[in-house]
């Protein structure tokens, strides 16, 4: 038995020493020029898990018939970001528009970035299905009901709109570290990561179905595409902005009224931030193309709400022009504003 | 039994029969309580695998195996996933284990009570509560930028080495804290060098003990999801990695990335992909357990 | 009798030893006859067994325990700065209190680990050194067909001479036992006891007893330890029938001890 004992940690000196000794690790900084198998390239992506099945299913498309390889990473809107402007990635993709640290960092890094907005997302507001007094809320419900203040005093329906049962209500919203909690603060607080703390929260949207769907007093709100996969478990809300320029009274959530900019203000365009110098290679053409021209039925597909045509002519006029910077000027999201009108824009 | 003895054996025959039917009730509720802490936490658990399993079971298939990720629930498989995490258990307990048991010899054989010795435990001690995230972040820093490995396998697996090594290190010394002083003392006896004893005295007898913490560690590191997100592990990928260097994705990733998507379908593929980290998990602790009954029945 | 013209093979001068702080020897001078048994008694505590852990500088390995003074074997100071206490150990062999085969090894590679262990194993010898060590020890004839098994599963007994045989297969000159029989019973230390008998053929023998009756049993020399001190030391017969020291004749007549 010692033979075979001496043996052991010596077969695993060999196992991990294998290990360090097969390749020279790339340098660092350098956009992970790993090598395709039989060239091609490899596009390396990162960022929002919002934009992630989006990009996948244009990733598998794309990838059908090509040599080209597409990694895609899910560290969220920041972590792409740092990627991004660490060089580590050549695209990001991002729920919200760059911030101006984040214009920064890249800048120090001589990192230039195109913005190109790629689809909209939607947020629900929604309750459960034999809630048979709520059919829309006003912003400023919304806000009333979600800001900071609320906290432990707005506890029941009547107090959200009289005539509401003096009954408890529930609240569901998406996880503090998601972008669609940051959106919906912003765009109905008014202070981006800002509300009151003493609601359910969770990181995974299914998990906010199911709690909605159980309770009769709930209420609310999360991904678009998470409503539509359980439109018969739950009951949408309008959400009236008081705007009448963008359609008068509530709107309910669709992808009609996204994308005409009617269902204000839970509705924001999502991004890919594409590095300027990775932009001029052809298979990171290649693929921007297809995704600008191919991508408007995978992106229903996967749940959520194409621009229009016009707006994906736009945004490719704008990446094959190469320009640089934000349309947001790193102030970030303009809410409610539609993609046609932010490129629109002198 | 004359009158004499009678009233003594009275009082014995009392003595002995007394009813303890007190201390008897407390018995049996004191066993029933241990019977149910065993039981409950089991049946819970029997009841998550096995309802995991049937919803998943579905979607096991061998084309789920081979297959690559895709939009289309019913169409993505789990390959890349399964092959990197492989790739990364084998790496990091290659790793692990010698570094570990390395240190833990040190310390249990050579440290002594030097304070060099004491500031190190309570460094493990200390580096066993930190949370996974922070490893993560340490692998981003040294291993994937410093040492420049990138967003590798190599990394992911350095990364779940470190994350491992406090397990591997405490279980290895109390493995070798059980061999005894004789059985050290005979071979210094013998005329053995300090590194002869611990190779061929103390190792083998401590290998069932530091076999039973690489199934912890591996266990561990198996199911980490959050340092290998910040190291740079992808979530898709259509091919396998390659080598050491190569990009990488793990199970317990696409799992998470599965169960929080919007389309119906993916909770089943969720489902059928913790049934697969169970079965490998289990089939990579079953030989670590062959190797250490075979170890034991040596003893 | 012992032969009172057999040289002296060990000689130990101001041998003091310590646990930390604590002086566990006070300054021993002592010899040992060349293929004796010496006998060392005394009441528990008294510093015996540290004694003979010194001669093999066995005693230095326990944490915060270290020596003073000289042990000249065969004319050279074990304690001697370029004295390797490895080499040494392989020259003067050790039997424990308690039988401490290593216990995941068979009955063979127990005999064969000492040279096992420190790599002088000539593999063509290995069955002619397990059948010589274990005649040695006295155990050939109960373990020859079951040499694979482990060197756990033996009797107490059998395991405490495996020892034995084990400490033989290094061929060592010097032979230490620190109690070695006080955890068998009385068939099996009579074995022993025979067992010593035969080894001082061959052997210096130094062994720490418990049992005044094993030392007049096995011993030519015997030396009585008190609280760290040595007492007397003299010709066995002598000590247990005419002991110079008040002190010895009060220990071995049971008043104290």
């Amino acid at each position: 038995m010692p033979a075979r004992l001496q043996l052991l940690p010596l077969a695993l000196l060999v196992a991990c020493g294998g290990g360090t000794s097969t390749e020279t690790p790339s340098t660092e900084g350098a956009p992970s020029p790993a090598p395709a198998a039989e060239g091609g390239g490899t596009i390396t992506i990162d960022g929002s898990s919002t934009v992630f099945p989006i990009t996948e299913a244009v990733a598998e498309e794309y990838q059908q018939g090509r040599k080209t390889r597409v990694t895609i990473g899910v560290s969220g809107t920041g972590g792409g970001m740092k990627k991004l402007c660490a060089g580590e990635v050549l695209i990001a993709g991002a729920s919200r528009p760059i911030k101006p640290s984040e214009v920064e960092l890249c800048g120090a890094n001589g990192i230039q970035l195109i913005e190109l907005p790629v689809a909209y997302d939607g947020i629900a507001v929604v309750v459960n299905p034999q809630n048979d007094w709520a059919s829309s809320m006003t912003v400023a419900e919304l806000k009333a009901l979600w800001a900071p203040e609320a906290q432990a005093n707005v506890t029941k329906w009547s107090q959200v709109r009289p005539g509401w049962p003096d009954q408890e209500i529930h609240l569901f919203g998406a996880g503090v570290d998601s972008g669609t909690y940051d959106y919906f603060t912003a765009a109905v607080v008014g202070t981006e990561h800002s509300s009151r703390g003493d609601f359910t929260s969770s990181e995974d949207d299914n998990v906010l179905v199911q709690g909605i769907s159980t309770d009769k007093l709930a209420l609310g709100f999360f991904g678009l595409a998470y409503y539509e996969e359980n439109k018969d478990k739950l009951k949408v809300l309008g959400v009236d902005d008081g705007n009448p320029a963008n359609g008068d009274g509530p709107i309910l959530p669709s992808a009609a009224t996204v994308s005409d900019g009617t269902y204000q203000p839970l509705s924001r365009p999502i991004f890919l931030y594409v590095d300027a110098k990775a932009a001029t290679r052809p298979e990171v053409q290649e693929f921007i193309h297809f995704y600008l021209e191919q991508g408007r039925p995978l992106v229903a597909e996967v749940g959520y709400i194409p621009l229009s045509d016009v707006a994906y002519g736009m945004v490719k006029q704008r990446f094959d022009a190469g320009k640089t910077g934000s349309l947001f000027e790193g102030h970030g999201s303009t809410i409610g504003a539609t993609v046609e009108a932010l490129l629109g824009k002198p | 039994m004359n009158e004499a003895t009678a009233p003594r054996a009275r009082t014995a025959r009392a003595e002995l029969t007394a009813s303890r039917a007190g201390s008897k009730r407390l018995e049996k509720a004191f066993l029933a309580l241990c019977l149910v802490s065993v039981f409950a936490p089991l049946a819970l658990l029997l009841y998550l695998v096995g309802e995991t399993t049937l919803d998943g079971l579905g979607r096991l298939s061998w084309d789920f195996l081979t297959g690559y990720p895709s939009r289309k629930a019913e169409k993505a498989g789990i390959l890349p996933a399964l092959v990197g995490s492989v790739y990364l258990i084998t790496l990091a307990a290659g790793m692990a284990l010698p570094v570990g048991v390395g240190a833990a010899i040190y310390l249990e054989e050579y440290g002594g009570r030097s304070r060099l010795a004491r500031l190190i435990e309570v460094n493990i001690a200390n580096l066993a509560g930190v949370p996974s995230v922070i490893y993560g972040l340490l692998g981003l820093g040294v291993f994937v930028r410093f040492l420049g490995l990138d967003r590798s396998l190599l990394a992911g697996a350095a990364t779940l080495a470190l994350l491992v090594l406090p397990i591997v290190i405490i279980s290895s010394r109390e493995a070798m804290r059980t061999v005894q002083d004789n059985v050290r003392e005979a071979a210094y006896g013998l005329g053995a060098t300090r590194w002869q004893v611990i190779r061929s005295v103390i190792l083998p007898q401590a290998l069932p003990g530091i076999l039973t913490g690489a199934i912890l560690a591996v266990s561990r590191a198996m199911g980490e999801t959050a340092p290998l997100i910040v190291v740079g592990a992808l979530t898709y990928m259509t091919f396998l990695p390659d080598g050491p260097m190569s990009p990488f994705t793990a199970l317990p990733i696409q799992i998470f990335n599965w169960v929080s998507r919007p389309k119906a379908g993916f909770d089943i593929n969720a489902a059928a992909g913790i049934t697969v980290l169970l079965l490998t998990l289990l089939a990579m602790n079953a030989t670590a357990i062959w190797i250490r009954q075979r170890a034991q029945r040596r003893a | 009798m012992p032969d009172p013209i057999k040289p002296v093979r060990i000689e130990t001068r101001g041998l003091r030893a310590w646990f930390g702080a604590k002086e566990a020897l006070h300054g021993i001078d002592m010899v040992f006859h060349d293929r004796e048994v010496t006998a060392i008694i005394g009441p528990s505590g008294c510093g015996k067994s540290t004694f003979i852990r010194c001669l093999n500088r066995m005693h230095e390995l326990v944490r915060g325990a270290r020596a003073e003074g000289q042990v000249i074997l065969d004319d050279v100071d074990v304690y001697g700065k370029d004295v390797d206490p490895v080499l040494l150990r392989r020259k003067v062999g050790m039997v424990f209190q308690k039988p401490n085969p290593f216990p995941t090894m068979s009955i063979r590679e127990n005999v064969l680990s000492g040279l096992r262990l420190t790599g002088r194993l000539d593999r063509s010898r290995a069955e002619e050194i397990v059948e010589r060590s274990l005649r040695g020890a006295a155990l050939w004839d109960e373990v020859k067909d079951q040499l694979d098994k482990g060197g756990a599963s033996l009797s107490g007994g059998q395991q405490q001479r495996l020892c034995i045989a084990r400490s033989l297969a290094v061929e060592p000159e010097v032979l230490l036992m620190d109690e070695p029989a006080s955890a068998l019973d009385p068939i099996a230390t009579a074995r022993i006891e025979d067992l010593i008998h035969e080894l001082k053929e061959q052997y210096t023998i130094a062994i720490v007893t418990h049992s005044m009756q094993q030392a007049a049993r096995v011993s030519d020399r015997t030396a009585f330890f008190l609280m760290g001190d040595l007492v007397e030391v003299d010709d066995t017969d002598n000590i247990f029938t005419s002991p110079k020291d008040q002190r010895t004749e009060d220990y071995i007549t049971g008043k104290f001890g």
